[in-house]
């Protein structure tokens, strides 16, 4: 991912202010790219949900419904969610039910939180 | 021997654990993928009535990529473990257990090579395939080398 920032210096700015402006530059900058990244990864994961809910469907509701959301988007943190959607008001039973037999969610995080981690090194540039 | 066995076998040695799971500690595969049940497992039951019991379930490895060899093809990994403790009427038993558990397992090598540490805990659940017996999941995170 490349990384593109203007810059401009004033003659009356202090040397501290424009440190500091490089600083929120490339942090906005960094963070716009996390935030399209992993808006990227939101329909993979939504459809590895689907593909993989290990039920057996009878309307195909719960199953439909599942998906990967971003829900907050603030300033210094970001909200990732993996949900049922509302109307599925049995979501919790097919979760706990018989020790998780039907569980998605656990499996859901299970696989794609490092999947997700690695997008932040990524973009962060951490190795 | 699987994970969910061998840390059923550390729980299993803790007596003050035991005596407090009446119902008996399970491991998923020996439940069956029914769980708790009448069939599977009798001796969770005094006649009609569920005792407080255990099941263990480990869930998949994930490896992180934190350290990694490809040459010895060596990797770190990590695997969460689900304690599920239930009972009816009453959570007295399964806190006890609860904090019996972390005790024994968190921050703890609960056999070789692996790093134990509580991930979660889940309150007051209702599990309606058991007539509405109250369970709590604990889970910890187990993080190793293979």
């Amino acid at each position: 991912m490349g990384l593109k920032m203007r810059l401009t210096w004033k003659p009356s700015q202090s040397p501290t202010d424009v440190a500091r402006n490089i600083e929120t530059l490339f942090l906005v900058t960094k963070r716009k790219q996390l935030d399209e990244a992993i808006e990227k990864l939101l329909p993979q994961i939504t459809d590895w949900m689907k593909a993989n809910a290990p039920w057996e469907d009878r309307t195909g509701d719960a199953r439909a419904s599942l998906e990967a959301v971003i829900s907050n988007r603030a300033k210094v943190f970001l909200v990732l969610w993996f949900t049922y959607g509302p109307d599925i008001d049995y979501a919790v039973y097919l979760e706990n039910m018989q020790a998780g037999r039907f569980s998605i969610l656990s499996k859901t995080m299970d696989y794609w939180q490092y999947k997700i981690f690695d997008t932040f090194k990524k973009v962060y540039g951490a190795s | 021997m699987s994970t969910s066995q061998d840390i059923k076998d550390v729980i299993a040695a803790d007596s003050s654990i035991m005596t407090a799971l009446t119902g008996g500690l399970y491991t998923f595969d020996e439940t069956g993928y029914m769980g708790i049940s009448f069939t599977n497992t009798p001796a969770a039951y005094s006649g009609p009535t569920l005792l407080p019991c255990a099941v263990v379930k480990a869930r998949a490895e994930i490896p992180t990529s934190e350290i990694k060899d490809m040459g010895q093809k060596v990797t770190s990994y990590v695997q969460y473990v689900e304690v599920w403790l239930y009972d009816v009427l009453t959570t007295e038993t399964i806190e006890e257990v609860i904090a019996l558990l972390y005790n024994l397992l968190h921050e703890e090598k609960p056999f070789e090579g692996v790093w134990c540490t509580w991930d979660s805990t889940e309150h007051g659940l209702e599990a309606r395939e058991l007539s509405g017996a109250m369970f709590s999941k604990m889970t910890f995170k187990l993080q190793g080398l293979k």
